[in-house]
C-alpha cells in the first residue's frame, strides 16, 4: 500500500492511476475505503496546468470507479446512499476546479461530465445524466487542436 | 471552437504525435459519450434516437476498438428486441468465437446468452448443444437468466431453472430483511398518519413513499391490511421488495415457473409502478409482463435488456 501513502502525500496523479488499477483489478472493500479518503484530498494543488488536468481527469474516474463498485454490491446498502452523496458532491469540487483551467477546460469537462453522467444514470437520475452528455456533444466536438496559442 | 493548448505536453505521454493523439482522445470521448447516451435513451423508449447513437459510436470503434465495437452491434440488435423485431444473433457470436482471446469473459458470455435465446425462434434444435458449449463461457448471472428463460418457453428443464432462480434470488434477499422490516414498520406505524396527513396535500411526498410498495392504491391497501393481519402485509412487502432491476426479473420468472402468476403479476405491477419516473422502458417491460397475453413476449424482452 505504499502508493496509497504517496498519493495522500503528493496527490501524485500516477500513484492515483496506480490506486485506480488496483480497485478495478482486486474489487476489494479496502481499497473502496481508501479511495474514499483520497476523495476528500481534492484539495492537493498541482504544480501546473498540464498536471492539474490530469489529475481531474484521474480523480473523476476514481470517483466513477468507486460508484461502481459500490453498485457492484462491494459495500453495505445502509451505506450506498452516503456515499453516493460524497461521490456526487466530489463531482462538483471536481467541475469547480475545472472551471478555473486555462487551458484543456472542456475537453477535460467533458471526461469529467460523462464520469457523473454514469453515476447518474446508475442511480436512476437519467434526466440528468442525459443533460451532461449532451453538453459534451454540444461543446466537446466541435474542439480543435491549436499548439500555437 | 479551438482548444487552446499552450504546449504539447498534455498529450505527448500517450506517444506518437500530439495533434494525432488528441484527435484520438476526442474521438473516443464523444464516442463513448454517444455509447452512453444510446443506452440512456434506449430507457427512455426512443428507441430509433438511441440505435442512433450506437452507430454513431460504432463508426469510430470499428477501425480500432474491436471490443467496443462488438457491444455496440450488440446493443443494436437488442434494441431491435425492444421494437419487436426478430434479430438474428448468429454473426455476432461467429464474431466473437473468431476473436475470443481480444475479448474479456463477461462480454463472452454475454453473446453466448443472446445467441442461445434467439435460437428459440430461429433453431430450437440447436438450443441444447449451443447451451452445452457455452456454458463454462456463461457467466452465473446469465446462465440463470438464460435457463429461466428457456424454461418459460419449454426449452429447458424446469426444477434445475426454479432451482438456480431460487437460489439466486435467495442470495439477494438475504441483505434486503432490513428494508422489508423497515417498509413493514412504515405500513404499520405511519401508513395511516402519512394518509391522512399528506394526501390532497403532499402528493409529491406520498407517491414517492408509494413507488416502493407497488403505487398509491397499493400503499393503501396495505394499510388497510395491516389493521387486520400484519402477516399478510409481511408477505406483499417481502414479495414485492428487490435490489434491483434484474432481481425483480430473476423473482419474476421464478414465481412464473413455479406457478405462482398472481404473485408474478403483482410483483410485475409494482416493478412498473417504480420504475414509472425513473426508467420508462423497464415500467413498459414490466407492466407488459404483468398481462398474461403478453407475458412471454415481454420475458424475452426483459431478458435482453438486461443481460
Amino acid at each position: 500500500m505504499e502508493g496509497i501513502d504517496v498519493a495522500k502525500k503528493h496527490g501524485d496523479v500516477y500513484a492515483w492511476a496506480f490506486l485506480l488499477e488496483l480497485a478495478e483489478t482486486c474489487r476489494f472493500y479496502k481499497v473502496v475505503k481508501v479511495m474514499l479518503e483520497l476523495g476528500k484530498a481534492l484539495e492537493v494543488e498541482a504544480k501546473d496546468e498540464n498536471s492539474r488536468a490530469m489529475k481531474l481527469l484521474t480523480v473523476s474516474k476514481y470517483l466513477l470507479t468507486t460508484f461502481k463498485l459500490l453498485s457492484a454490491g462491494k459495500l453495505d446498502y445502509r451505506v450506498v446512499d452516503e456515499v453516493v452523496n460524497e461521490i456526487l458532491k466530489s463531482f462538483d469540487i471536481v467541475l469547480r476546479d475545472v472551471e478555473d483551467l486555462k487551458v484543456l477546460k472542456d475537453y477535460v469537462k467533458g471526461h469529467v461530465l460523462r464520469d457523473r453522467a454514469n453515476v447518474l444514470r446508475g442511480i436512476g437520475r437519467i434526466y440528468d445524466a442525459k443533460r451532461d452528455l449532451n453538453w459534451i456533444l454540444k461543446n466537446c466536438q466541435k474542439l480543435k487542436f491549436d499548439s500555437e496559442d | 471552437m479551438i482548444l487552446k493548448i499552450d504546449s504539447e505536453d498534455f498529450f505527448k505521454p500517450y506517444g506518437g504525435k500530439a495533434e494525432d493523439k488528441f484527435k484520438e482522445c476526442l474521438d473516443v470521448l464523444i464516442a463513448s459519450t454517444n455509447y452512453d447516451l444510446g443506452i440512456i435513451l434506449r430507457d427512455l423508449r426512443k428507441f430509433k434516437d438511441a440505435r442512433d447513437r450506437f452507430e454513431s459510436a460504432l463508426k469510430v470503434y470499428e477501425s480500432k476498438h474491436f471490443y467496443n465495437a462488438l457491444k455496440c452491434k450488440s446493443f443494436i440488435k437488442r434494441i431491435g428486441i425492444l421494437e419487436g423485431k426478430d434479430e438474428n444473433f448468429e454473426d455476432l457470436f461467429n464474431e466473437m468465437e473468431r476473436n475470443k482471446f481480444r475479448l474479456d469473459p463477461e462480454t463472452i458470455s454475454l453473446i453466448c446468452a443472446e445467441y442461445i435465446l434467439s435460437l428459440v425462434f430461429s433453431h430450437p434444435n440447436q438450443i441444447d448443444e449451443t447451451l452445452r458449449s457455452c456454458e463454462d463461457r456463461m457467466s452465473y448471472k446469465h446462465r440463470v437468466l438464460t435457463e429461466g428463460v428457456l424454461s418459460v418457453f419449454g426449452f429447458f428443464d424446469r426444477r434445475k431453472a426454479i432451482k438456480d432462480l431460487k437460489e439466486y434470488d435467495d442470495e439477494i434477499k438475504k441483505g434486503l430483511n432490513e428494508v422489508v422490516e423497515r417498509r413493514v414498520d412504515f405500513v404499520e406505524n405511519f401508513g395511516d398518519l402519512v394518509m391522512t396527513e399528506l394526501e390532497g396535500k403532499g402528493d409529491f411526498f406520498l407517491k414517492d413513499k408509494a413507488k416502493y410498495f407497488g403505487g398509491l392504491d397499493n400503499l393503501k391497501e396495505l394499510v388497510e391490511l395491516a389493521k387486520k393481519d400484519r402477516s399478510k402485509v409481511f408477505e406483499r412487502v417481502d414479495l414485492i421488495t428487490t435490489a434491483d432491476s434484474i432481481h425483480a426479473f430473476v423473482r419474476l420468472l421464478w414465481l412464473y415457473l413455479e406457478g405462482f402468476k398472481r404473485e408474478a403479476k403483482i410483483l410485475a405491477q409494482a416493478e412498473s409502478e417504480y420504475w414509472k419516473d425513473r426508467n420508462p422502458c423497464l415500467s413498459w417491460l414490466f407492466g407488459e409482463a404483468a398481462k398474461e397475453d403478453k407475458f412471454k413476449r415481454a420475458v424475452i424482452k426483459l431478458f435482453y435488456y438486461h443481460i
